[in-house]
């Protein structure tokens, strides 16, 4: 439902020029939630702002149930934005206003209900991210996570299809950062909404995400499935995030002589409720020892990833012992080896 | 204690009462009319000149272009004004006054030089406390789909109300001042009374009464301002 192609964006402050966006292709589903994940200045926030065109791109296109947003004039432009929530990390709230007022802010400007009826709504969104008793305070006596759920009531007043969350979680308590993840995990379920989320933190990541984008420097430089971002990341960027997260990918190494192997076996999905690495054990007939690993859920997904030492004296001995990994739907890859 | 018995004597003694609660009266019209035309015409200038200004500017090279010379023409002409002296500014004026309210002279006729000497200078307050908004506020109505005017009325404007208050609080006393020297032009006011009686006629009983007067005037003015502003702020 969003296609981004190609987009690029340059800031050009005098004489210096910023490449924010190198290039960036993305396909975001109806209905999942994306995650775009990257250091501070990778250019996440503004590819997120390409989206609803708070940012245009120098070049590229941005297309929305295929329709060419940057064609759109401004009343268009407008009107789409009315159809896109956006959270912000530092919430945005109007000091002056009651929560009330500021759910109902987006409604006033969309001018489709009547005054009675925006109340209502306010009432209904409030109601439906859990703080239906504040309404009449004002933000600086709500605490950061309720105040962040102000800024997705609001996010939600129009009834958005689509929902963009600009490190929505950043400025939060690692409790209320829980609260905020699972009230997204909610509300998209409910309402079968389209999110993109933007975030420096793998956790956000692997709570929420259906699907990431790992940037770098302006680039995407790893896409696809979070299991598979996560158990095969391919690039040092992805590696290294995954690392401070918490989420070890090194690779001990093992390999003391000649018939020593290390390999990395991971799975996700249905076959991670079967006991995999006994049934490998077993059906190839050779004993190996765990160095590494970890098992758990990435969102809804179970998974196990673990390095594995195997003592073999045969080539083919490795090879069937690939085989029979592969026939279990597991992801074997060999790390140290003096065969190769 | 002989010295304050003279003085109570002598305040006893006072018969201007009458002058000087009609000049007051005088003060108090002058300067509230004045006020309330330079915070609409001072306002609108200053939201221009925010909306105008190099933070945001559009991306649409027509418009941009539009935006950059409403900005030069505007300041320039809101810098010219300001740097006339305000006594030179009501000379030259005169024509212009007598052509708007029919008078150069009274307080009908003080009120137009006062409002073009300080709608200038609310309208740079203004545009300094809109750049005090927080920039979340303005990108937060552009997400929403907000038109300029929306975000101005319902976000803007409601965001720096008390600091807004507070600029009109300063503005009302400055007014205050001009006003006195508005009176000596064309007569009326505490300022034209503290002048003819103190000034040219040696009367100094008088001219510290009228002061006196204006000071309490200026003081309730800012104690009110700042409750107002009290009240206002949210945060």
């Amino acid at each position: 439902m969003i296609k981004i192609q190609n987009a690029c964006k340059v800031y050009s402050t005098g004489a210096a020029e910023f490449q924010a966006l190198n290039d960036v292709t993305l396909r975001i589903a109806r209905g999942e939630i994306f995650g775009i994940i990257g250091r501070s200045g990778a250019g996440k926030s503004t590819l997120l702002r390409l989206i609803n065109h708070l940012e245009e791109p120098t070049h590229g296109a941005v297309l929305i149930d295929d329709r060419d947003v940057g064609a759109l004039d401004a009343r268009q432009l407008r009107a789409l934005r009315q159809r896109i929530g956006f959270v912000f990390q530092h919430f945005n709230l109007l000091h002056s206003k009651t929560v009330t007022e500021n759910v109902r802010l987006p409604l006033k400007v969309a001018g489709r209900l009547a005054p009675q009826a925006q109340r209502q709504r306010v009432r209904e969104v409030l109601a439906l991210v859990g703080i239906a008793d504040q309404g009449d305070k004002y933000p600086a006596a709500l605490s950061g996570g309720q105040r962040q759920r102000v800024g997705i009531a609001r996010a939600l007043a129009n009834n958005p299809d689509i929902l963009l969350c600009d490190e929505a979680t950043s400025a939060l308590d690692p409790e209320s950062t829980a609260a905020v993840l699972q009230l997204l995990l909610d509300i998209q379920r409910r309402l079968q909404l389209t999110i993109v989320l933007v975030t420096h933190s793998m956790n956000v990541i692997r709570a929420v995400a259906d699907r990431v984008a790992v940037m770098d420097r302006g680039c995407v430089v790893e896409s696809g499935r979070v299991a598979d971002v996560f158990l095969r990341p391919c690039h040092e960027v992805t590696r290294t995030l995954l690392t401070e997260s918490g989420f070890d990918t090194s690779v001990l190494s093992g390999a003391t002589d000649l018939h020593r192997h290390v390999i990395e076996l991971s799975y996700d999905g249905a076959v991670a409720g079967q006991p995999l690495l006994s049934r490998i054990a077993r059906e190839s007939g050779l004993d190996f020892s765990i160095l590494a690993g970890s098992a758990g859920r990435l969102k809804d997904t179970a998974f196990g990833r673990f390095s594995i030492e195997l003592a073999v004296e045969q080539a083919v001995q490795l090879q069937q012992f690939l085989a029979v990994c592969a026939t279990h739907g597991v992801h074997a890859k060999l790390w140290h080896s003096a065969w190769h | 204690m002989a010295l304050i018995e003279k003085a109570w004597a002598d305040l006893r003694g006072f018969d201007y009462w009458p002058d000087i609660g009609e000049a007051t009266l005088e003060t108090l019209t002058m300067t509230g009319c004045a006020l309330l035309f330079t915070v609409i015409v001072g306002f609108v200038l200053g939201t221009l000149l925010f909306l105008t200004s190099p933070a945001h500017r559009s991306s649409r090279p027509a418009y941009r272009r539009v935006q950059i010379w409403a900005y030069r023409i505007l300041s320039f002409a809101i810098n010219l004004v300001r740097s006339i002296p305000f006594l030179i500014l009501l000379i030259l004026l005169i024509p212009a006054t007598r052509g708007l309210v029919g008078t150069s002279l009274g307080t009908r006729g003080a009120i137009p030089p006062l409002v073009i000497a300080s709608a200038p200078f609310f309208a740079r307050l203004v545009e300094s406390v809109l750049r005090e908004v927080e920039s979340g506020v303005l990108e937060t109505c552009r997400a929403i789909g907000a038109t300029t005017r929306q975000t101005v009325c319902w976000a803007l404007l409601p965001e720096a109300s008390a600091p807004l208050f507070a600029a009109i609080t300063v503005t009302a006393i400055a007014l205050i001042g001009y006003s006195a020297m508005a009176g000596v032009i064309g007569g009326g006011g505490l300022g034209d009374l503290a002048v003819r009686y103190g000034y040219q006629r040696f009367d100094t009983q008088v001219m510290i009464v009228t002061v006196a007067v204006l000071v309490l005037i200026v003081q309730i003015v800012q104690w009110g301002g700042d409750r107002l502003v009290a009240r206002l702020a949210h945060n």
